[in-house]
């Protein structure tokens, strides 16, 4: 998950929906063009100079011929006067232009011009049919997101641009915005909603895939459009992040790396330990155990001796329960978190951890959380390990699928506090496998250790929540988690 | 005259289980809790063969063996441990154990490593 946002969010409430009231973006009101230019303005002065001198010319036609004549004279010079203006101001225009150009084209800085007017028409036919959630609407519809995407135009791109794309002429950019965004991008969604908020300036940061099929990360910024008219020449600029990235994620692999090798190291410690308290006692009911029998053996039977060794079997056996109960308590029991979290920021970071990942496997991630979500008594370390367990198996059950493989990530207002659903498009859950996916060691992937799931659930119930899954074989599953809202008694 | 095994283990189930064990082999059993009150005894007739458990507090099962080779390099050592590692198992070895067991063992195997360890002579330089 790319951090996309917009710089200035304005006044368009949240909500699911809202037919009536639903406020719009000042440009939806203009409806016109651009505001005029200062230079076009002198059109309307030069025509002021030439149409006064047209009525002189006409009221003074009737006059004796003496001041006919002064007359056409003053005409003439005013009419001369207004060609005069016109022409420097075509020319201060065509200047203007040029330098315009010659900025555009030598921007250190890389420079598409964009027409997004179809996105213009959308958002507007959105409005016009009640739609008041533009984000959970196109969170919900990653083929409506494809088809506008698609309809976004690259018209021109600068020198820098194209050095950025590694392609030899701007031409290769120039068309549909559909080919240089991956299906994996989940910053598009960001722009819609910028638009329909009618910020004024819009940044994220995004990946884009060159035409020779590598990837740029890059940090987008652009003015939006204060008009429907400005929607078919956004100026765009991007700057190439790659670096910064590739150091970035090589960070967070390493933390990763270092978690897993501190995690391996205590479950090594953990496993030795857990070894040696159960088979302590265990050797010790074998020994017994094998002794009554060799005393009960005997020629002269030992009955004293066996029954010592039998009684020695059954505290034995009776330690190693208890050795059991202690260790289900010390590894079963977590403790109950006492702070709150915001849970879509904690998601959020989850999915940027796994970003990387879900671009390798093609998958694309759509985030929708509801506004205003109450706060939750949770350790945010847990639920992002139960994300990234979500998010990683999702991916897992979409591999070798034909793309488009869409993740859809939600953040719901229940009634009992906040649901988590993590949905995928896979091949579904078998009904006998469903009711045992989160018991542990249960695993249907080859090398899987089957212990994720256990471990989610295990989380989920130290919030006082809950874990379910949902699934059609052929047409998905949906995780879902319920946290309860702060105070809700758990 | 059976022969005498000492059992060195600092878990008293596990001391008296093997006790009885050996004693259902006809064998003698002597019983310490650690390693120095093992090397402080000095009863008679000494221990034929040891059975050391590897973790106790004090000493360790192994530094319990290095110690009697130093004092009594004929007296066969087996190692039992409830906590194996290969490294132990190798470093036991290396050090002159006879055996090297893991926790549970079965009364086969105690017997005739005991077996073993009484009849082989001390083969260590």
């Amino acid at each position: 998950m790319k951090a996309a946002y917009s710089a200035w969010p304005t006044s368009l409430p949240s909500g699911k929906s809202g037919p009536v009231d639903i406020p719009q973006p000042h440009w939806a009101e203009a409806g016109g063009p651009e505001p005029t230019p200062a230079l076009l303005r002198d059109a309307g002065n030069a025509l002021l100079l030439s149409a006064p001198a047209g009525i002189v010319l006409a009221i003074t036609a009737a006059l004796p011929p003496v001041s006919h004549w002064i007359a056409c004279l003053i005409g003439a010079a005013g009419v001369g006067a207004a060609f005069l203006l016109l022409f420097r101001l075509r020319r201060a225009i065509r200047l203007a232009r040029r330098r315009s150009r010659v900025n555009f084209e030598r921007a250190g800085i890389s420079m598409w011009l964009e027409d997004w007017s179809a996105v213009a028409q959308a958002l507007m036919a959105l409005r016009r049919a009640g739609v008041g959630d533009v984000r959970a609407h196109y969170a919900a519809r990653p083929d409506e997101i494809r088809t506008l995407r698609r309809a976004v135009l690259i018209r021109d791109v600068n020198t820098f641009a194209v050095e950025l794309m590694g392609v030899s002429d701007k031409s290769a950019l120039v068309g549909s915005l559909d080919r240089i965004l991956p299906d994996t991008d989940d910053t598009f969604l960001q722009w819609l909603v910028a638009f329909a908020n009618g910020d004024r300036f819009y940044r994220s940061e995004a990946h884009i895939t060159r035409p020779d099929g590598s990837y740029v990360d890059c940090l987008f910024t652009a003015a939006l459009p204060t008009t429907i008219a400005g929607f078919a020449d956004i100026i765009v600029t991007a700057i190439d992040v790659s670096e910064y990235r590739a150091a970035q994620s090589r960070f967070v692999a390493a933390e990763a790396e270092a978690a897993r090798a501190s995690r391996a190291a205590t479950l090594g410690a953990l496993t030795a330990s857990i070894t040696h308290e159960i088979n302590s006692p265990l050797a010790a009911i074998v020994s017994n155990a094998e002794a009554s029998i060799r005393w009960l053996r005997r020629p002269e039977p030992d009955l004293d001796e066996a029954d010592s060794a039998i009684t020695h079997v059954v505290a034995d056996a009776t330690r190693a329960r208890d050795v059991v109960a202690r260790l289900r308590t010390f590894l079963v029991s977590t403790p109950k978190p006492t702070t709150t979290i915001d849970l879509a920021d904690t998601v959020r970071t989850a999915l940027q951890i796994v970003s990387r990942d879900m671009r390798t496997n093609g998958v694309c991630v759509q985030f929708d959380a509801d506004e205003a979500l109450p706060p939750v008594l949770a350790d945010s370390v847990q639920v992002q390990q139960i994300m990234i367990n979500l998010v990683n198996n999702a991916a897992d059950a979409m591999a070798g699928y034909p793309a488009p493989r869409d993740l859809m990530v939600t953040l719901a207002k229940v009634a009992e506090g906040v649901e988590l659903e993590v949905s995928d498009k896979g091949a579904g859950i078998e009904s006998e496998d469903l009711v045992r996916i989160f018991n542990p060691f249960f695993s249907t992937k080859p090398d899987g250790m089957g212990m994720g799931l256990a471990i989610c659930r295990t989380y989920a119930e130290a919030f006082g929540g809950r874990i379910w899954a949902t699934s059609f074989v052929g047409g998905g599953t949906t995780m879902h988690v319920l946290i309860p809202a702060m105070g809700d008694g758990r | 005259m059976s022969a005498t095994i000492a059992i060195v283990d600092d878990d008293a189930a596990i001391r008296n289980a093997l006790s009885s064990l050996l004693r259902s082999m006809g064998y003698a059993a002597r019983l310490f809790p650690t390693a120095d009150a093992f090397l402080a005894d000095e009863s008679q007739p000494p221990p034929d063969c040891v059975l050391t458990d590897v973790q106790m507090p004090g000493m360790n099962g192994l530094q319990l063996q290095a110690e009697i080779r130093r004092r009594r390099p004929d007296l066969p050592v087996i190692v039992i441990t409830a906590f194996p590692s290969e490294a132990m198992r190798d470093q036991a070895l290396a050090a002159g154990a006879r055996h090297f067991l893991n926790k549970p063992v079965s009364a086969e195997t105690v017997a005739s490593c005991i077996q073993q360890a009484l009849a082989r002579p001390e083969t260590l330089p």
